[in-house]
């Protein structure tokens, strides 16, 4: 797995590539930590590179939109995969978090 | 921690389904009238999307509760459909459509729009969310656009009782089948401290017909829904979650308006059990 | 039926669960299937070697075996006893934050598979079945 960081309007994002799963998942919390830590609280993770996520995914996931909400901030989702979209609804996920279709309209969310 | 300055926190009331027994939100809006704490997000579903309503568009508990009372008489429900039997015994030859209801919802429409009139979400002064379910696909849907009258409407159709309503091209039915008590819509829309009024449904005392038994199912699987959900959305948020569910010490039927001023105190009541940790809450702006 | 056995380390994790999804592929399991496999097996095998051994020696057996139109999956251990039942675990030291996190992962491994089973193994171990029906088998031209 893979992540690279860039700025974009009022947002951060975060592009994930490869596979989110229980031998990634620190790697990708530690990626959040350090942008949460550098005051960046409007995140979006970009999973259109994303061809997988387990439930590991979702624990890093949560833990960081609480912590970005409890600063004021958020991380929303942009373009995941029907597999990983699948295992967002399963576990209610969508029903607590942003997700978009694509990465503009999610960057857009934050306002201009 | 980030030295930030601390900012506000916004706060939230999740009105779910219960019938009449939401008008206990009236007196949670009371309370908090009067402690001075301002509300910035209504979410409400099935029968609490009624309430929520009226308070985002700005009517005191007073007016609305007034209004309710005289736009919600028991006869607006009770308006038979004669056809209704017929469409469920001879489905082909009388027409069973997706549209079906026992219930004809002229007087309903009519009286909703004598309340809300052509009132849209942008005319609220708060922010609000209504909850309903899309009866295709069983996924919830947030209405915040368009007419108050028919997102409540959608919100409020008991699948059976009232027909399904459209808006925006899906058929929509009551939110409670998606969720009874929607906290997720106000973490998912930004809410810090979320006040959750929610109702759990009664059982059934005697099952010696139908459509009790039918209802004891629902019932048993709404409250089950209701609490899966609410343990979910509260491990789930960053922050307070609390749950403000009155007991009402008598059973109540879903539209028996004449108890009103009964759970209105009750609400009130509840609310101001949980005054303390919410004014620490509210007052505490660290994030 | 196909085993495979390695220790209960997380080096050992990914292989564990991708033998899981090769043997159910080669059994028939199609994509839904497949991917229905690999997040539950992975969320399994990482609770066991987490919670169940805590970095402490001890082997993970993964076997599979289709039976008519059933997939099962058997996934054996010789931690100490806990059955899924009752996660998250009741563990009153750990983190609110991980006791919540464990009950997400039992929770979507309940969603995609359509049994979950457990039993103790004997003398000592847990046993958790896992089963997916399998669309039918076209039948040999």
């Amino acid at each position: 797995m893979e992540t690279a960081v860039e700025a974009r309007g009022r947002a951060t994002v975060v592009r994930i590539t490869g596979s989110v799963d229980g031998t990634t998942a620190d790697q990708l919390t530690a990626v959040f930590t350090h942008e949460l830590a550098a005051g960046h609280t409007h995140l979006v993770a970009a999973l259109d590179g994303v061809d997988y996520t387990s439930s590991a995914g979702l624990r890093v996931l949560l833990g960081a939109v609480k912590e970005a909400r409890s600063a004021g901030g958020d991380v929303r989702l942009a373009a995941p995969r029907k597999d990983v979209l699948k295992v967002l609804e399963l576990a209610g996920f969508t029903g607590i978090l942003k997700v978009y279709g694509d990465l503009e309209s999610a960057v857009a969310g934050f306002g201009a | 921690m980030s030295a930030a300055p601390a900012r506000r926190r916004k706060l939230a009331v999740v009105i779910g389904s219960g019938g009449v027994k939401c008008a206990a939100a009236l007196g949670l809006r009371q309370v908090l009238d009067r402690e001075g704490i301002p509300i910035d997000m209504f979410v409400g579903c099935s029968g609490g999307s009624i309430y929520a309503a009226t308070a985002a568009l700005g009517f005191s508990p007073d007016e609305a509760r007034e209004a309710i009372t005289r736009l919600w008489t028991r006869e607006v429900t009770s308006q038979r459909r004669r056809r209704a039997l017929l469409e469920l015994l001879l489905p082909r030859t009388f027409g069973f459509g997706e549209g079906f209801g026992m219930r004809d919802d002229r007087l309903v429409l009519q009286r909703l729009r004598d309340g809300f009139g052509q009132r849209t979400f942008a005319d609220a002064r708060t922010t609000l969310y209504v909850a309903a379910t899309d009866f295709r696909t069983g996924e919830q849907v947030v209405l915040s656009e368009g007419r108050i009258v028919d997102a409540v409407r959608a919100s409020i159709a008991i699948p059976f009782v009232l027909a399904p309503w459209r808006v925006g091209g899906r058929l929509l039915v009551d939110g409670f089948l998606s969720d009874p008590l929607p906290v997720n819509i106000a973490i998912r829309e930004g809410a810090d401290v979320i006040l959750a009024m929610g109702f759990e449904s009664p059982m059934q005392s005697r099952l010696t017909s139908p459509v009790r038994f039918i209802f004891q199912v629902s019932t048993i699987m709404t409250n089950n829904l209701l609490r899966s959900r609410f343990a979910f959305t509260s491990h789930a948020h960053h922050s307070e979650v609390i749950g403000v569910m009155p007991e009402f010490r008598d059973r109540i039927g879903l539209f028996a308006t004449e108890r009103m001023p009964r759970i209105i105190e009750d609400g009130a009541r509840a609310t101001e059990a949980h005054l303390p940790y919410i004014r620490r809450l509210m007052s505490d702006g660290a994030g | 039926m196909a085993t495979l056995v390695r220790p209960g380390k997380i080096e050992h994790l990914m292989e564990l669960v991708a033998f899981a999804v090769e043997a159910a592929r080669a059994a028939g399991a199609g994509d839904d299937a497949a991917h229905a496999v690999r997040v539950a097996v992975e969320e399994v095998c990482l609770n066991v070697m987490t919670h169940g051994y805590r970095g402490a020696a001890g082997p993970v057996r993964v076997a599979v075996e289709r039976r008519a139109d059933v997939l099962e999956i058997r996934i054996g251990d010789e931690a100490p006893l806990f059955d899924p039942a009752h996660a998250p675990r009741p563990r009153l030291d750990a983190p609110l934050e991980e006791r919540q996190a464990g009950g997400l992962g039992w929770h979507l491994v309940r969603e995609v598979m359509d049994e979950v089973r457990h039993e103790p193994a004997h003398p000592v171990g847990n046993v958790v079945t896992l089963i997916k029906r399998l669309a039918r088998r076209p039948a040999a031209t």
